[in-house]
């Protein structure tokens, strides 16, 4: 069982932010899945060291509870490491049984190391034959959107991971930034001003402006909801 | 590569075949079966390779195989 994606659609080098995420086709303990199965759903694909590991089972309990979450936002989840189906199935039902928590999400296994070289996955400077802590962001025309990098030897913070995927899909939604440490409810920053005439009314317009080139304000407000 | 390949449908598989039945489009298996589209466009593909799909026009139907794999 090895993993293959079609070579007409192979990109040079790593992904980029706002390019096409590498397609791949990869043997999953859901079966055999394809990138554009998941065309129309919001993506977060991430990678972890190994099964049977301490940090990436606190992970995986920690991705199976914002898994709802998730999929009300329109996310799927799908996992990834260099590990055989027949551990990630051994892992998950070990979950299960020992933690109560059921993995309701495919994991990649991808031992050729196929997937993760695609996507970068691999730090030698870490390790040679683990993934990292990576997490990749596709959105539902299949373009990267996002990309995290952690260390072996942390995990990854869920809220961080819901809140990348609210500030992007709000971006979408109203053409708007969003601030550090932005959550839902909270303003947003609207484009800087491309003329005078529109910087001078940003002053008087009912936005909340620090300088004409930092104004924020509430969604609600701008969409009349 | 294990010693021998398991060939027993998955639930979700399974799942498809009985509501393939009349002819539906992906989204509507998916809203049939109760799935995500990923899990229905997976199993379309394990389905039509194992003989018991077929597809016309975006839409899929049952095979004699896949009639006699759900109901023997």
């Amino acid at each position: 069982m090895t993993n293959t994606y079609p070579e007409t659609t192979q990109p040079v080098g790593l992904p980029r932010l706002n390019e096409q995420a590498p397609s791949f086709e990869a043997v999953t303990t859901h079966g055999v899945i394809r990138l554009s199965d998941y065309e129309g759903s919001w993506l977060l694909l991430f990678s972890h060291p190994a099964d049977f590991t301490p940090v990436c089972t606190t992970e995986f309990l920690a991705f199976a509870e914002i898994y709802p979450d998730l999929q009300e936002r329109g996310v799927e989840l799908l996992g990834l490491s260099i590990d055989s189906v027949y551990s990630h199935i051994a892992w998950v039902r070990n979950i299960e049984e020992k933690m109560d928590v059921k993995i309701p999400f495919p994991i990649i296994a991808d031992l050729d190391k196929k997937v993760a070289t695609l996507y970068g996955m691999i730090m030698p400077g870490e390790s040679k034959i683990e993934t990292s802590r990576c997490v990749f962001v596709i959105d539902t025309k299949g373009t990267v959107r996002a990309m995290i990098y952690y260390p072996l030897t942390t995990g990854r913070n869920m809220r961080e991971m819901l809140r990348l995927i609210d500030a992007l899909q709000t971006t979408d939604k109203h053409k708007v930034a969003t601030p550090a440490n932005w959550y839902p409810g909270q303003k947003v920053i609207v484009p800087p001003p491309r003329t005078q005439e529109v910087a001078d009314a940003r002053m008087s317009d009912g936005y909340e402006c620090v300088d004409w080139y930092l104004c924020k304000k509430n969604i609600e407000e701008a969409t009349g909801a | 590569m294990a010693c021998i390949n398991d060939t027993t449908l998955s639930r979700s598989a399974q799942k498809l075949l009985t509501v393939a039945d009349p002819p539906a489009t992906t989204a509507q298996l998916a809203q049939r079966a109760q799935l995500a589209l990923f899990q229905v466009r997976s199993g379309i593909r394990e389905l039509i390779a194992a003989g018991f799909l077929i597809e016309n026009e975006a839409r899929y139907r049952l095979s004699d195989a896949g009639r006699v794999q759900l109901y023997g």
